[in-house]
């Protein structure tokens, strides 16, 4: 069928399958951003929570990796972090890093450093500001 | 690909050999071929420069996945292979030549830009060789491009058009391919590309698709009745529309997905961001679409 349509100068297959794809993929990104400026305020701010993944020996010392889950749609730059280590209400050592970005519903990971191993105290880790980017 | 595209106008080719056997020139002489390498070794420094006088491709090599970097250099050696198939060195009329030619390219970008490198003391004899090897990869892959399109834009052109024809609608694809990979690939290493995704909000993101689209379809429509290239399969105007600068953009937009995961973009990130970032990198994947023709 197609064979006889290309005969006729008409259109080949090919090209019904890329203009296709693209056709799906131009309208998956209009429809896709288009609902997302639909629903989005524009007011949101960063709500970010911090998760320590792994408490692993680095160099002279430890390294509690963190990761840095944003659950709003609005990106946080320049995240700053503290990590804390307590023993019985007495603060042990504190430590922070800083995130480059946090984008909007997504996922960083960082680490923060201690000479003192973790495990042994009791870890707080926090957010204490962001930029608006 | 190359035996398949090069077999649809067999009646050209053969002119194509006739002519040149009259002419006495079956193949380049040593000198010749020479010039066409000096000619490479210009196009490769063209295309390099930017990307070598930019700080996030120095560090490209730490950061990047071994095995995305791996794909991404042997996807580059296809592309390549394909392009010679349009513009090589020289007229290649069979699969080994372009081979060859792909090959040569490759050489000629990776010297390139390691000289490049070096003689702007980017890459210096005290780093480890996994990032002196790292960075010169990375770089060679424009600088290679660049080697291969410097024929057909420095080059005598003769040919050009004709070869450009070998492909139809298919090569015309591949060319879209080739010009908004080369494009997204300049800008997705920095970090303006990431940061200019979360100054927009959906709306821009919502222009910019469709300015992306109607630059697309811009260039796509000029080239067409400009006299300069005729496409293959030209008919009306919704045909062009849909079989080229929709199909382009759809093109734009998965070159700009696989830019954004080989260079780690895509990790962690939510499907709202990828989106923006895509409709970011969309545009200059849009316009390399565009003009892929005109460069190559």
């Amino acid at each position: 069928m197609n064979q006889g349509k290309a005969q006729d100068g008409g259109t080949p297959v090919l090209e019904w399958i890329s203009a296709g794809v693209g056709l799906v993929l131009t309208v998956a990104m209009l429809g896709f951003i288009g609902w997302q400026a639909w629903t989005s305020t524009g007011q949101e701010l960063p709500a970010v929570e911090l998760r320590v993944r792994r408490i692993l020996p680095a160099g002279d010392g430890w390294v509690v990796e963190v990761a840095a889950l944003n659950h709003s749609p609005a990106t946080a730059a320049a995240v700053q972090i503290e990590g804390t280590l307590t023993r019985d209400g007495q603060t042990v050592a504190e430590s922070q890093a800083t995130f480059d970005y946090v984008p909007g519903n997504s996922e960083r990971e960082g680490g923060l450093f201690f000479r003192e191993d973790p495990n042994a105290f009791d870890l707080e880790v926090r957010t204490l500001g962001y930029a608006r980017p | 690909m190359c035996r398949r595209l090069a077999a649809v106008p067999l009646a050209g080719e053969a002119d194509e050999l006739t002519a040149r056997s009259d002419g006495g020139q079956q193949a380049p002489s040593n000198r010749e071929y020479a010039v066409d390498l000096m000619r490479a070794f210009g196009g490769a420094v063209i295309f390099a420069f930017p990307l070598v006088m930019t700080m996030e491709m120095w560090w490209l090599g730490f950061y990047m996945d071994p095995l995305r970097l791996f794909i991404f250099l042997a996807l580059n050696l296809a592309i390549l292979f394909g392009l010679s198939c349009f513009a090589g060195f020289r007229d290649t009329f069979s699969l080994k030549e372009d081979a060859l030619d792909a090959f040569a390219a490759y050489g000629v970008g990776i010297v390139a830009s390691a000289a490049l490198l070096t003689l702007l003391g980017i890459v210096t004899g005290e780093m480890a060789m996994d990032e002196i090897l790292g960075k010169i990869a990375v770089q060679a892959v424009p600088a290679s491009i660049g080697a291969m399109a410097a024929r057909g834009q420095l080059g005598d052109s003769e040919d050009e058009d004709d070869k450009k024809d070998k492909g139809g609608y298919a090569g015309q694809l591949f060319l879209m391919v080739a010009g908004a990979l080369l494009l997204a690939f300049s800008v997705a290493p920095t970090e303006e590309m990431i940061l200019i995704s979360f100054l927009m909000t959906p709306w821009h993101g919502l222009a910019l698709v469709l300015v992306s689209v109607v630059m697309l379809h811009a260039f796509v429509y000029s080239l067409e009745f400009s006299g300069q290239e005729k496409l293959p399969g030209h008919g009306s105007v919704w045909r062009t529309f849909f079989s080229y600068s929709i199909a382009g953009y759809g093109i734009a937009v998965l070159v700009s997905l696989y830019v954004l995961w080989t260079f780690g973009r895509l990790d962690g990130a939510g499907p709202a961001q990828i989106a923006m970032m895509t409709a970011v990198l969309g545009f200059p994947a849009a316009l390399g679409a565009a003009l892929a023709r005109l460069v190559v």
